[in-house]
């Protein structure tokens, strides 16, 4: 089995782990933690990407690039979630997603 | 003018942020210019995709695949056209409405316990946090990211667009600080924040197999394998979660519902259709030659589904403006009744494929002018009564006349009554299903018209009973903001009247054989 | 404030599901990495042919701020969006001072008199070194803004001391900044978001400083903004 193959399958695993994660957990925390997470599974497999394309020595600079975007926006959300989070449980005392049907 | 499409997204922005930076109450004048400006080369982008034919830019001069495109055609000028007909409707509503929040809030100068972290002494004197402030801004980007949307042809930079789009609208749902905003917003932006990433590990797989992200050469390149078709997947649920298709749309209503009525009618109106944009041009560009008759099937059903069950939820609701949200969870499906209607169901040459598209569309845009009006009606009943809970509104159809026919207009092009701009797209898609010997849908499709009734009738009947209990004199309301509420209303009548030169706008660049190529050949 | 800890997850049936769910989703996944190519070259020659041209040598770099300048002007959009919806949710148009004035104590007295020159130092070199070598914008700003964030933890007064306006310059100037040299050249002929090449360098630069200071004004404002009032209950400082 290829490098790029190894890397590649424990993206998806750790992507597929994220969606149980959020599915299942309800404390707001470890929601928006498996939401990262998994942002971390999609630029683990861009950089294996990268590296499976590089020609001479120099990896493919365009994933690179992608990833590099995709942390900003995903820091941006992640931190915009946790103010959310954070205002939320300030105001109410939850930690987790409720309202009056109280489905989450 | 050709370069029209790139001022349509730098305007905003400009104003956007000039709004942002002087602040206080010059943030609304501001943001009016910037409205006006952005809807006139709105109109402009659309006259010359009209003119010209699709319009193609390079940014960077940088040469696809290596640098990234801009690209109007058709659909992309009629859903600009669009947002910038809806976005002033909603500009100048919001003008009044802020400006009787901020009011509100301004008055006492009496010093408050909290004064120093909300008024920032700056060197000139205090400032004052004001919705209206925040607002313009917000709503500039918003805006802006619609375009952006509307415009990329990058799959990569499409992603960036959905972020900031979905950012933008929270930020504005939580404008007034409401508990059930902050909830709201919370939820819709994990749940788009999951969209988003099912969406990217899409991008990343098509690019490993493609290795470009230009849609043009995706397109070119008639992608079949494993790797495109889970790419596609992944793509098409993460937009499916943003557009809200039952059973992803357990975000919307309370997220539509909870923002103030300009924010309300852009989410709805709007917000909705970005996503539902990028998923049909994908879906019919890009995965064109992966997708299956199963699938479409399938998300037609969901479409249905979602029609029946909004519909239900809409009817049942106690308070208008979670009734209006329902009710476009119901809308959200009649477009995606579309994608088996232009499927590769039968005849892949077929001329109901781009009839159905475009009825699809075309419904698109009359929920886009009948939604915002409902929604901006609400926000002037609840500002004037000081509710919106249905049942108590018995009567004040005497006392707010405009608003109930506006709601009444609206309401008919939802349900799909001739002559209204709904009735086009209705028809168009029951003539594409009947052609294509999928009647099914046409049961569907009819159905939904008589459960959209429903609610429109409860709100209705209620407004016009007589035996009415006497209540407080309502709060007065700007006529601004009513004539804005009928004008959009009016858009989604007349829209319906003089059809043919949009639905033309839409050949040009269409992913489908046109009526007018097949007329050629 | 019934069940406030710990959190029960998700009942029996909805892990089951949930587990079958991911295993799926694996299962796919697999599917569709295993059938792509495991030998294959991207963008690398093109980015590569052209980066001569770019202003810079460092491929990601390159590609970033020239080839796809587009992207990064717009996730700059996204962190000023994030950094002022938290202001929004604070419905404040500043932040307020770190609210305990105590003393920090000699040895974080001391510290703190050694990283913060130590970290600025570290960001003005991450920055530079972006042309050529991995670092750049973003990093240096994380650097930064840890810095400031240092300073504000452990009581000195310095994101509380911005006024409104400072405040909102700061967040705005990479994004406004990188628009308006773009734009400026717009209207004077160029392709939008292109650059002269014999400037493209000069250009890289100062757009790359302005991000790196909203980089680190936006993460100490969404650190700061983040806290829930705490205007309601204890004492704050405010400006003094």
């Amino acid at each position: 089995m290829s490098e790029f193959l190894i890397y590649a399958l424990v993206a998806a695993a750790l992507f597929a782990i994220c969606l149980h994660g959020i599915i299942t957990r309800r404390h707001i925390l470890r929601k928006i933690l498996a939401l990262n997470m998994m942002g971390s599974a999609v630029f683990l497999l861009l950089i294996t990407i990268a590296e499976r394309n590089q020609v001479d020595g120099v990896a493919d600079p365009v994933p690179h690039a992608m990833v590099l975007t995709g942390i900003v926006v995903a820091v941006s959300a992640t931190a915009f979630a946790l103010a959310l989070a954070r205002r939320y449980h300030a105001q109410t005392g939850h930690t987790e997603l409720h309202d009056e049907d109280g489905s989450t | 003018m050709s370069l029209a499409g790139i001022w349509v997204i730098l305007i905003p922005l400009i104003c956007g942020l000039a709004a942002f930076a002087v602040g206080g109450r010059s943030a609304r004048v501001i943001g009016l210019i910037g409205a006006g400006l952005t809807f006139l080369l709105s109109g402009l982008l659309v006259l010359h995709v009209w003119q010209s034919g699709v319009w193609i830019y390079q940014l960077g001069g940088w040469d696809v695949p290596l640098g990234i495109s801009l690209r109007a055609d058709g659909l992309s000028a009629f859903l600009i056209g669009m947002t910038g007909a809806v976005g002033l409707g909603i500009s100048l509503y919001a003008v009044r409405y802020f400006e009787d929040e901020d009011e509100a809030l301004t008055p006492d100068p009496s010093p408050d316990p909290s004064a120093p972290l909300r008024t920032g002494a700056g060197r000139g004197g205090t400032e004052v946090w004001l919705p209206g402030t925040s607002y313009w801004p917000l709503w500039m980007l918003l805006w802006a990211s619609l375009n952006v949307l509307f415009l990329s042809n990058d799959i990569f930079n499409l992603y960036v667009g959905l972020e900031l789009l979905t950012l933008a609208s929270v930020a504005l749902i939580i404008l007034q600080r409401e508990q059930a905003a902050i909830v709201a917003g919370l939820r819709y932006l994990l749940a788009a924040f999951l969209g988003s990433m099912a969406y990217l590990l899409g991008v990343a797989l098509i690019y490993a197999d493609a290795g470009v992200l230009d849609l043009g050469l995706l397109a070119d390149a008639e992608l079949t394998g494993t790797a495109t078709q889970v790419a596609g997947g992944l793509m098409a649920v993460g937009l499916l979660l943003k557009a809200a298709l039952f059973p992803l749309h357990f975000w919307l209503p309370a997220a539509h519902s909870s923002a103030p009525a300009p924010v309300s009618a852009a989410l709805s109106a709007l917000v909705v259709k970005g996503a539902f944009y990028l998923l049909i041009r994908l879906w019919f560009e890009v995965f064109e030659s992966a997708g299956t008759v199963s699938v479409e099937q399938m998300i037609g059903a969901l479409g249905a589904v979602a029609i029946v069950v909004g519909s239900f939820q809409a009817i049942r609701q106690a308070r208008l403006k979670l009734m209006i949200a329902y009710s476009t969870v119901a809308q959200v499906g009649y477009l995606f009744i579309m994608i088996p209607l232009a499927g590769s169901f039968g005849d892949p040459e077929a001329s109901w494929r781009f009839e159905a598209w475009t009825g699809g569309l075309y419904h698109a845009l009359s929920h886009g002018f009948a939604k915002a009006s409902m929604f901006l009606a609400a926000g002037v009943l609840l500002s004037a009564l000081g509710h919106d809970r249905v049942w108590h509104l018995a009567g004040s159809a005497s006392r707010f006349p405009v608003i109930y026919l506006s709601f009444g207009i609206a309401g008919m092009s939802l349900m799909g009554l001739p002559p209204s701009a709904g009735f086009v797209g209705k028809w168009l898609m029951l003539r594409s299903a009947v052609e294509s010997g999928q009647w099914w849908w046409v049961v569907i499709l009819l159905v939904g018209g008589l459960l959209t009734a429903g609610y429109v009738a409860i709100v209705l009947s209620q407004a016009i009973q007589h035996d009415v209990e006497e209540h407080t004199e309502p709060h007065p309301v700007p006529k601004l903001m009513t004539v804005m509420v009928f004008a959009l209303a009016a858009m989604s009548l007349l829209l319906g009247l003089r059809a043919a030169e949009p639905l033309e706008l839409l050949e040009i660049g269409a992913p489908f054989q046109t009526l007018m190529s097949m007329v050629e050949d | 404030m019934e069940n406030r800890d710990p959190i029960p997850d998700s009942g029996p049936i909805v892990r089951v599901l949930s587990i079958i769910l991911g295993l799926a989703l694996f299962g796919i996944l697999a599917t569709a990495v295993l059938e792509l190519d495991v030998e294959a070259t991207g963008l690398t020659d093109t980015v590569m042919e052209r980066i001569g041209e770019s202003g810079v040598d460092h491929p990601p770099t390159a590609v970033l701020l020239n080839f796809r300048a587009y992207d990064t002007w717009l996730e700059v959009a996204v962190l000023l969006l994030a950094a002022w919806g938290a202001l929004v949710l604070r419905q404040a148009t500043r932040l307020p001072e770190q609210p305990a004035a105590r003393s920090p104590g000699p040895v974080l007295d001391w510290l703190v008199r050694m990283l913060i020159p130590l970290a600025i130092v570290t960001g003005v070199y991450l920055l530079w070194r972006g042309t050529d070598a991995p670092g750049g914008a973003f990093q240096a700003g994380g650097v930064i803004g840890a810095a400031l964030l240092l300073l504000r933890l452990s009581g000195y007064r310095s994101i509380g001391l911005f006024s409104a306006a400072w405040l909102r310059g700061s967040l705005l100037a990479g994004f406004a900044g990188f628009m308006a040299i773009a734009t400026l050249l717009f209207i004077t002929g160029w392709t939008f978001l292109e650059y002269p090449p014999a400037w493209a360098g000069l250009i890289i630069v100062i757009v790359e400083l302005l991000i790196t200071w909203s980089v680190a004004v936006s993460f100490v404002a969404l650190f700061v903004a983040a806290r829930p009032d705490d205007s309601a209950s204890g004492p704050v400082g405010g400006e003094r």
